[in-house]
């Protein structure tokens, strides 16, 4: 089982940025990482024609739609959603593995003032969101509170399922999130994203 | 359909095509994505 994390930082108005470290986050060896770990990134999709940003080493929440957004020039009016992620797993190289499953996502840290953070990502009753052009407005089915704690079991599907698995190179569905924050907020936050696999050699 | 577009988050390059940033030896990491870290 491996544990990712990204570090969230929320600086100024409702500014989240992720900082990516994946092969400190995996802790292995480099003999361990030669024989047994897959490779696994991050990435982001943008815009209509979907342009992917693979290996992201931050995501800034904020009112554009980039996977390189500067969260301080285009944050968020309090009360206002930020744009929605569109954020998958992408596994670009089995390594000595042999599957890549049981995909579970979740955040921990607080958000800044009375904001919330929604996302598609559950443990039940899960429907994969197929690629749209994000928006700052409501989303169907990102409507879920992101966890705060380990959700033990997989909230983040494989081709539509929480019980598919990755047999060769490929993507997880996509992890939707979207920050909505409280009228009353006036600060940002930094908190972190952890992403959380099983990997059987 | 249009054509995706794949930007490499570590150097910035930019491919048409996913298997291009998959082989691409990126300038900032000094890996190939599409192959197994063999440090």
């Amino acid at each position: 089982m491996y544990n990712n994390q990204q570090a969230y930082h929320y600086n100024g108005l409702f500014d989240m940025k992720t900082v990516l470290s994946l092969q400190n986050c995996l802790k292995l060896t480099p003999i361990d990482r030669h024989y047994y770990a897959a490779t696994v990134e991050i990435c982001e999709s943008n815009g209509v024609g979907e342009t992917v940003t693979h290996n992201i080493t931050d995501s800034d929440m904020s009112t554009e739609d980039s996977a390189t957004t500067d969260p301080v020039a285009n944050s968020i009016t309090p009360g206002n959603r930020s744009m929605a992620k569109y954020q998958r797993l992408h596994v670009t190289a089995m390594g000595g593995s042999s599957k890549v499953l049981n995909i579970q996502v979740w955040r921990t840290g607080a958000l800044g003032g009375a904001a919330t953070h929604v996302t598609n990502a559950r443990t039940s009753g899960y429907v994969q969101k197929s690629y749209a052009q994000p928006v700052t407005s409501s989303i169907t089915n990102v409507d879920q509170a992101m966890p705060t704690s380990d959700p033990a079991a997989a909230n983040l599907g494989i081709s539509g399922s929480l019980t598919n698995e990755l047999l060769a190179t490929g993507y997880t569905d996509y992890l939707v999130h979207q920050l909505i924050t409280n009228g009353a907020d006036t600060a940002g936050s930094t908190s972190t994203m952890n992403y959380q696999y099983d990997e059987i050699a | 359909m249009a054509e995706q577009i794949h930007i490499c988050g570590q150097c910035e390059e930019q491919f048409n095509s996913e298997e291009g940033y998959l082989s691409h030896e990126c300038e900032a990491t000094g890996q190939i994505p599409g192959e197994p870290i063999s440090e």
